[in-house]
Order: structure tokens, then C-alpha cells, then sequence
């Protein structure tokens, strides 16, 4: 595991030097503490964040689900999010941590990775939302709206609406 | 790969195995032995320059002689008749089946198959709409994205626990299925 860039994003500074110290017997990474949810910001390669925090800020985490590792105080059953049990003894967190960040490296996703903006889009017409509908909702013009679906599925290899609808259900974008 | 009346019948299949499933609704089974398709055609009363055609229509995304088609149009009409109950009674009960065995199969839980599972639901009841309608045959290009869509989220998003080899065989099923309605879309097209 190389360097890696990761915010810790817990109010707690106990939990955060907890996190710190871990990842320092790791690997070599570069640990920044987000203490207050509400400076958080992209450019971090892997987010370690408090369950709370979390839940509530799911409009920030939910896009960036793949490079977002949940701390929980207990095992997160039927979630779409990563996560290691506080509970859990030091070898299993730190086992939990070097396999997802192995698999997000080896991931193919970061090349069709949608922006914060498609995202918004797609979940728009996963939604049902017309053009119209969706270019009024994000305030953008509708030839804007058609240049995003056209990138949404030039990246997803995703033409049809349902078919948009799916893959929003199968990333948590819609329920 | 362009076919011709000359072309050894066993060459088309080996290079495009998926071929078998059209060939199939022309009477021809395995054991196709090292006969042109000339021969078999003679041998078997099919109109040759219609299953030349129709065979490369198949193979050839930019096939361009789709107007044999409109001049054989009663053949190619009831090619796709033949087509329409060969889905329902082979196609989509086939990708069913893989479906249906994959998810049962599978040990842990992954609610994306089920997902894509339902999506392939969707993409059946738009083939009995237009494929499989009464009216008779009709354009699906709906229902041709909707297979490629499928076969995306197969091949780039898939994730989870799933059995490999039950994925990959639903997977050759459903890209079948896509390259036959492929065919049978250019045809309709050419005829309507």
C-alpha cells in the first residue's frame, strides 16, 4: 500500500488519533481530521468517517460511497457502504482497512465515475423527471441537461432510462 | 467475416458460435457437416440469397444489403414469426433459467442480480409487446438498448458475491439474445 491521502471525519479527537495511529502502522499516509462535517471537501482518496457523521451528511458520502470506509458500533447489515466495527479487535480494522483500499485501487470505477453534478442528473431521471423538470430543479438549461445524460451514458454505457433507474438502485442513488 | 453461397455452412458457426440460435429456425441442428451453403440450402429447400442475407445480417453490424429482405418480403416475414416464438420458447427462457440459478445459487446476498434480474422482467415484457405481438412484427430498438444497458451493467458494474461461471453463462445468453434481436430488427426494419 503506497501513500495514501485520507480524511478523518469524526468530531471525536480521540477517535481520529485512534484512526491515525493505525494507519501509521500501515502504511505511510497522509491522516487529515475533519472534526466539523460541514468543511468537508473532495480531494481525499479514502474516507474514514463516523457513522453519525455520516448519516448526516449521506448527500456527501453516498456519491463518494467507493472511497468512503464507515466506523460503526456494530456491523452494518445490508448497507452499500464499507465500514469496520469499532468492536472489532485492532488486527481485523486494520486487515479491513488495507483490503479496501487494495480494491479501490484496483477498481476501474475512478474512470467512470460520475460527477457531483451527473450524479444529480441521474438521480433526477432515474426519478422519472423530464428534461424540463430536471433543468427547472438544478437551475441549468435543458441543452445542459442533455449534455450531462450524454456523458451519464457515455461513461456508464447506459442508454435507457430504466436502465439509468437500475443503476441508481444499485448504487444508492434512489431506493 | 462475409458469407457467401460458396461458404462452408461449419466456418460461419465455428467463427460466430452464436449463429447456431438463427440457424436453428431454419431446420439446421448440430452436425452440420462440410457442406457450402449452397448445398445445404439445395438439400434443404431453403432460399439461398435469403439465408445468405440473413446470416450475414447477423455477423455484420454494417451489413448493407438489407433490400433482399424487402424483395423476399412473405420469407422474411415468416422468418420473423419463426423468430417471435423461438424467443419465447428458447431465448429469454434460457437467460430465465441462468438468472434464476444464479441468484439461487448465490450464498451470499446481492441485491444488484436481483435488480438486473427485474430489469431483464422489464426487457421481456417488451418483447411480448412488440416481438411477440399479434399486430405483427415491429421494431424493438427499445428493447435493443435495453440489452446492451444489461450487458453493461454486467461487464462494467457488477459487484458483490456472485458465482463466476452462473454470471458469465447468463451473461453468453443474454448477449445472444441482444445480437438476435439485432437481427431480427434489421429485417423488420427492411420490411416494414
Amino acid at each position: 500500500m503506497g501513500n495514501v491521502n485520507i480524511a478523518i471525519v469524526t468530531p471525536s479527537t480521540l477517535s481520529f488519533i485512534g484512526v491515525k495511529s493505525l494507519l501509521r502502522d500501515l502504511s505511510p499516509a497522509t491522516a487529515c481530521h475533519i472534526a466539523d462535517a460541514a468543511t468537508l471537501a473532495d480531494g481525499f482518496e479514502l474516507y474514514v468517517v463516523d457513522a453519525a457523521v455520516c448519516l448526516s451528511h449521506i448527500d456527501f458520502f453516498l456519491p463518494r460511497r467507493s472511497k468512503t470506509l464507515v466506523i460503526t458500533p456494530e456491523p452494518l447489515a445490508g448497507s452499500s457502504f464499507a465500514f469496520v466495527c469499532s468492536k472489532w479487535d485492532v488486527e481485523r480494522i486494520g486487515e479491513k482497512i488495507v483490503d479496501f483500499i487494495d480494491a479501490q485501487r484496483t477498481s476501474t470505477a475512478p474512470q467512470s465515475e460520475l460527477s457531483q453534478r451527473e450524479i444529480e442528473v441521474l438521480t433526477l431521471v432515474a426519478s422519472g423527471k423530464l428534461n424540463k423538470e430536471i433543468a427547472d430543479a438544478l437551475q441549468i438549461s435543458i441543452n445542459t441537461v442533455l449534455t450531462h445524460r450524454k456523458n451519464i451514458s457515455s461513461k456508464l454505457g447506459i442508454k435507457s432510462v430504466s436502465g439509468l433507474s437500475v443503476y441508481a438502485m444499485m448504487n444508492g442513488y434512489i431506493r | 467475416m462475409i458469407v457467401t453461397k460458396d461458404t462452408k455452412l461449419h466456418d460461419v458457426v465455428i467463427a460466430e458460435p452464436a449463429i447456431i440460435a438463427v440457424l436453428n429456425r431454419f431446420g439446421i441442428t448440430l452436425g452440420i457437416g462440410d457442406n457450402s451453403v449452397r448445398n445445404i440450402c439445395e438439400e434443404r429447400g431453403i432460399d439461398a440469397t435469403f439465408f445468405v442475407a440473413v446470416l450475414n445480417a447477423f455477423i455484420n453490424d454494417n451489413f448493407t444489403g438489407c433490400e433482399v429482405f424487402a424483395s423476399c418480403k412473405p420469407l422474411a416475414s415468416d422468418f420473423l414469426q419463426r423468430t417471435a416464438a423461438y424467443y419465447q420458447r428458447f431465448l429469454i427462457p434460457n437467460v430465465e433459467q441462468h438468472f434464476n440459478l444464479l441468484i439461487r445459487r448465490n450464498t451470499a446476498v446481492n441485491s444488484n442480480l436481483e435488480l438486473m434480474r427485474n430489469f431483464f422482467g422489464e426487457v421481456k415484457s417488451d418483447i411480448a409487446a412488440t416481438v411477440c405481438a399479434e399486430v405483427g412484427p415491429l421494431p424493438c430498438s427499445a428493447v435493443e438498448d435495453k440489452l446492451s444497458d444489461l450487458i453493461s451493467m454486467f461487464v462494467i458494474h457488477l459487484s458483490g458475491n456472485y458465482d463466476v461461471n452462473l454470471c458469465q453463462a447468463v451473461l453468453f445468453a443474454i448477449i445472444c439474445l441482444k445480437m438476435d434481436i439485432s437481427l431480427y430488427n434489421r429485417i423488420c426494419s427492411s420490411i416494414v
